[in-house]
């Protein structure tokens, strides 16, 4: 839905050995959550060592795809994965904080810094 | 104020939503208020279609707005039997942190500057100032 700017959410994996990165671009909207919630447990299934969720190109984040991750998160541990965030734009960050799922997830400045597990400094 | 009868089809609200969404951008609202607009109202739609209307496609949701330069105002009301918003478990409790859902309300709140809930709880009233 909507604007801010209003683009579709753009999902790309990739692999650095066992660990899977997720870039995510434009809105994770609730319209575009079941998209992400497929790729994701997809992802999961394949049992990497690590999810590296890159938030950066993402302007905006609603509940259902907060829920996508978090259902992620739980199917992680099986395989005793774990995902990190990295780069949140501000307002995704504050959803993340005021959700207190900032809690939930690491979350690092740079995808090098959550694969070495470097905690964030700001 | 605008007034649309909407039904409770995600592609019918949607399309309702990003109309609004158009005049905030038209407003000159910035980026972290257009954000905080966005959010609730998705969570506002997604809330009246999917808890209160349970997508019953023969019930409706109403959306009404006022856009002005000074703040948005919306409303949202469905045809479902309400709830209590005192009662939502808090889910930024640590033993509700990985449930997937439940977190829609709280959004509202935390990112509008007014929310009230008009008994039995089937309407939400959001005002979002401008920053």
């Amino acid at each position: 839905m909507m604007n801010v700017p209003n683009e579709p959410l753009g999902v790309t994996i990739s692999h650095q050995g066992d660990v899977a990165l997720v870039s995510l671009t434009g809105a994770a909207d609730a319209a575009a959550a079941d998209v992400l919630r497929g790729r994701m447990l997809d992802l999961v299934a394949t049992k990497p060592s690590m999810i590296v969720l890159d938030l950066s190109g993402l302007s905006f984040m609603g509940s259902a795809a907060l829920g996508a991750v978090v259902l992620a998160h739980i199917r992680c541990r099986s395989s005793e994965a774990s995902i990190r965030l990295v780069s949140p734009q501000a307002s995704v960050e504050r959803t993340l904080a005021v959700t207190r799922l900032d809690k939930l997830f690491d979350v690092f400045e740079t995808v090098d810094a959550a694969i070495a597990g470097r905690a964030r400094t700001v | 104020m605008r007034r649309q009868t909407l039904p409770s089809t995600w592609d019918a609200v949607q399309k309702a939503g990003q109309e609004v969404m158009d005049e905030v951008t038209r407003q000159g609202y910035d980026d972290s208020c257009s954000f905080s607009i966005r959010l609730a109202l998705e969570e506002g739609l997604i809330n009246a279609v999917k808890h209160g209307n349970k997508m019953d496609t023969s019930k409706t949701v109403e959306l009404e707005y006022e856009i002005t330069p000074e703040q948005v105002e919306i409303i949202i009301t469905d045809e479902g039997d309400g709830f209590d918003c005192c009662c939502v478990p808090d889910p930024t409790c640590d033993e509700n942190l990985e449930k997937p859902s439940g977190r829609g309300v709280m959004l509202i709140r935390a990112f509008m500057d007014v929310v009230e809930y008009t008994e039995p709880g089937n309407r939400v009233r959001m005002l979002k100032r401008r920053e």
